[in-house]
């Protein structure tokens, strides 16, 4: 179990390092910061002073060096947009996008989990395939045009909600809906199998012959085993959310760390794309590694295998 | 003459068997994806308008059915006064087109990638597969969105994006398949009797890892339809003046109060293609592979 964690460890520090690599190598050849920077009658003079003064004029390969040993330091250069460094810009969105991020992985579990419960108890009924249905259609439809569409009904025609802007709980509802809905599916499967495994068992059977009411046989005894999974593959839906938060984040105007990204991209803001592609990536990794982790340790196939 | 009978019963129960599952195929998938390809390849001749070419004084026109709506633009017009319906069919073609190239290429790479990884083994092994760890712990959207920056708005960028993002989930796929496979007494006596590495790679292991490849194609086909609707609606897929449904979604959503007809039926296609895909993906896997349930 130890050397596996440790193993696992090292694969994720391994894939982090390359995401540098990448990135770094990546935003250098989306085009010249400088042409969106600086005012069209700059001068080749203030043109020549500003390549110096960000160091875009050296070697490649010592850009990088500059800017690894920054990132060691937790230092990611100044944003060229704000005049502020990056971190501090990227880590004053975040909390806007990790609340939004919880509330959306409850609204997930809570539209999965039910579902998958049901349709488990009641495979190949009509009402099985119409709310498996509900939740597999979550997932097909993109999240920018749900996000529109929920939009326009529940805040432009019903009123009921803003538009968009992030103030008290009710700004948290749609975006929060429109992500949540969209990753149901995923854990909707899962508990589905989780829970027809489960219930196919002896102890479930002799609970059942016991004379125990369905609900709790249902509830305490099988889901209980049958979440397991279940809350593995949360961690992992969690940073997916955050991820496509980059979408959902443009259509709700909502100040967070997706939203930054985009905006960053079209002021060819360098270090701003790079923390934020290193910060997400870095959650991304984390979470696959707690999941894997989590999933070992409650499968002893996998605990003991090295 | 005995084993001609043999011979004819036995087909005839092989029929009976592909009949009867043929029953069991859902109908409602099967269909909505192959209306999407007729529109697709069909889309010269069915189109009403032309999918680009507006007109400006029937601008934001509604659907026929609501309050000013013209029968000849059923599902109305966009500020620019282009036909709604026509520009809805040509995207189809744009979607489509994207999602089958992509695949094709991405499933392509991957298994070769994988059968290699998994055949070879050692040191191309390890490589290969590290590699694919890597590229599988990026979070998606978000390279894609920088990349697609990046390569600037293309069709073919489109492509070589979802290659990028997709190729490691087919590479490990098949290396696991793989991985089993050669160990089994065909593949063993193949090798035994002096047949080529790629040789037994291609005529042995690979009809093997059909059936999971199917699976695991149609699953992504609809994620590739939503992140190339899902760039487009950034701004950085499928350039305009080619109708993308993403593209579509992103013009009328300044228009949402006015004219909501313009965002809302390329949504509709886009989740009717993608949940298509997802239904029939669900049944190939129940059916053709119950390893793969859980996940």
């Amino acid at each position: 179990m130890q050397r596996y964690v440790l193993w696992r460890v090292i694969q994720a520090i391994i894939a982090i390092w390359f995401v540098s690599v990448i990135v770094f190598g990546v935003v250098r050849l989306t085009g010249d910061p400088l042409c969106v920077m600086l005012p069209p009658e700059a001068t080749q003079e203030d043109y020549d002073q500003m390549t110096i003064k960000l160091g875009l004029d050296r070697p490649l390969p010592v850009q990088y060096g500059i800017f690894f040993v920054g990132v060691i330091h937790g230092d990611l250069g100044d944003s060229f947009r704000f005049k502020r460094p990056a971190a501090d810009v990227v880590l004053e969105r975040l909390p806007a996008t990790l609340q939004l991020g919880v509330i959306a992985s409850l609204i997930a579990l809570a539209i999965a989990v039910p579902i998958g419960v049901y349709s488990a108890r009641r495979k190949g009924t009509l009402l099985d395939n119409i709310t498996r249905g509900f939740a597999i259609l979550g997932q097909s439809l993109p999240t920018f045009w749900t996000g529109i569409i929920l939009i326009l009904v529940f805040a432009v025609w019903l009123n009921l909600f803003p538009t968009s802007g992030k103030g008290g709980v009710q700004y948290f509802v749609l975006p929060a809906v429109t992500m949540g809905y969209f990753a149901a599916a995923g854990i909707m499967r899962l508990t589905r199998s989780a829970m027809l495994e489960v219930l196919d068992s002896e102890y479930i059977k002799l609970a059942r012959a016991k004379g125990l009411r369905e609900s709790v046989v249902v509830w305490k005894h099988a889901f209980k085993n049958a979440s397991l999974p279940v809350l593995t593959f949360s961690t992992i839906i969690f940073v997916r959310i955050l991820a496509g938060s980059v979408v959902t984040e443009t259509v709700f105007a909502w100040p967070g760390v997706g939203r930054l990204v985009v905006e960053s991209v079209s002021y060819r803001d360098f270090p701003v794309i790079q923390t934020v592609v290193m910060l997400m990536s870095a959650m991304f990794v984390a979470g696959n590694l707690v999941a894997d982790i989590l999933y070992a340790y409650v499968n002893p196939k996998i605990r003991y295998r090295k | 003459m005995l084993d001609s009978t043999i011979k004819t019963k036995k087909t005839l129960r092989q029929i009976a068997g592909v009949v009867a599952s043929l029953k069991q195929v859902p109908i409602v998938p099967f269909a909505t994806i192959f209306v999407m390809m007729v529109v697709a390849i069909t889309a010269d001749w069915i189109a009403p308008h032309s999918p680009v070419e507006g007109n400006l004084s029937i601008s934001l026109l509604p659907p026929s059915w609501m309050d000013g709506g013209n029968l000849s633009y059923l599902l109305g017009t966009d500020r620019f006064g282009r036909d709604v319906l026509s520009r809805l069919i040509y995207g189809a073609r744009v979607s489509m087109s994207v999602a089958c190239l992509a695949i094709t290429i991405t499933a392509a790479l991957g298994t070769l990638v994988g059968l290699m990884a998994g055949y070879l083994g050692g040191f191309i092994d390890t490589i290969l597969m590290r590699l694919a760890d890597v590229f599988m712990s990026f979070p998606g959207i978000l390279i894609a969105l920088i990349l697609a920056v990046v390569l600037g708005p293309s069709f073919t960028n489109v492509v070589i994006i979802v290659l990028i993002i997709l190729w490691p989930r087919f590479a490990r796929q098949v290396r696991g398949e793989a991985l089993s496979i050669k160990e089994q007494d065909f593949v063993v006596l193949a090798r035994a009797m002096g047949v080529s590495s790629w040789k037994v790679m291609w005529r042995h292991i690979f009809p093997n890892v059909i059936p999971s490849l199917a699976v695991l194609v149609t699953f992504e086909v609809g994620w590739v339809i939503i992140l190339e609707a899902t760039l487009a609606f950034l701004g950085v897929g499928i350039p305009p003046p080619n109708p993308s449904w993403g593209v579509m979604i992103a013009d009328g959503r300044n228009y949402l109060e006015m004219a909501w007809w313009i965002s809302f039926f390329p949504g509709v296609a886009i989740g009717l293609s993608v949940f298509g895909f997802n239904m029939l993906g669900d049944w190939v896997r129940d059916r053709l592979d119950p390893k793969l349930r859980q996940i």
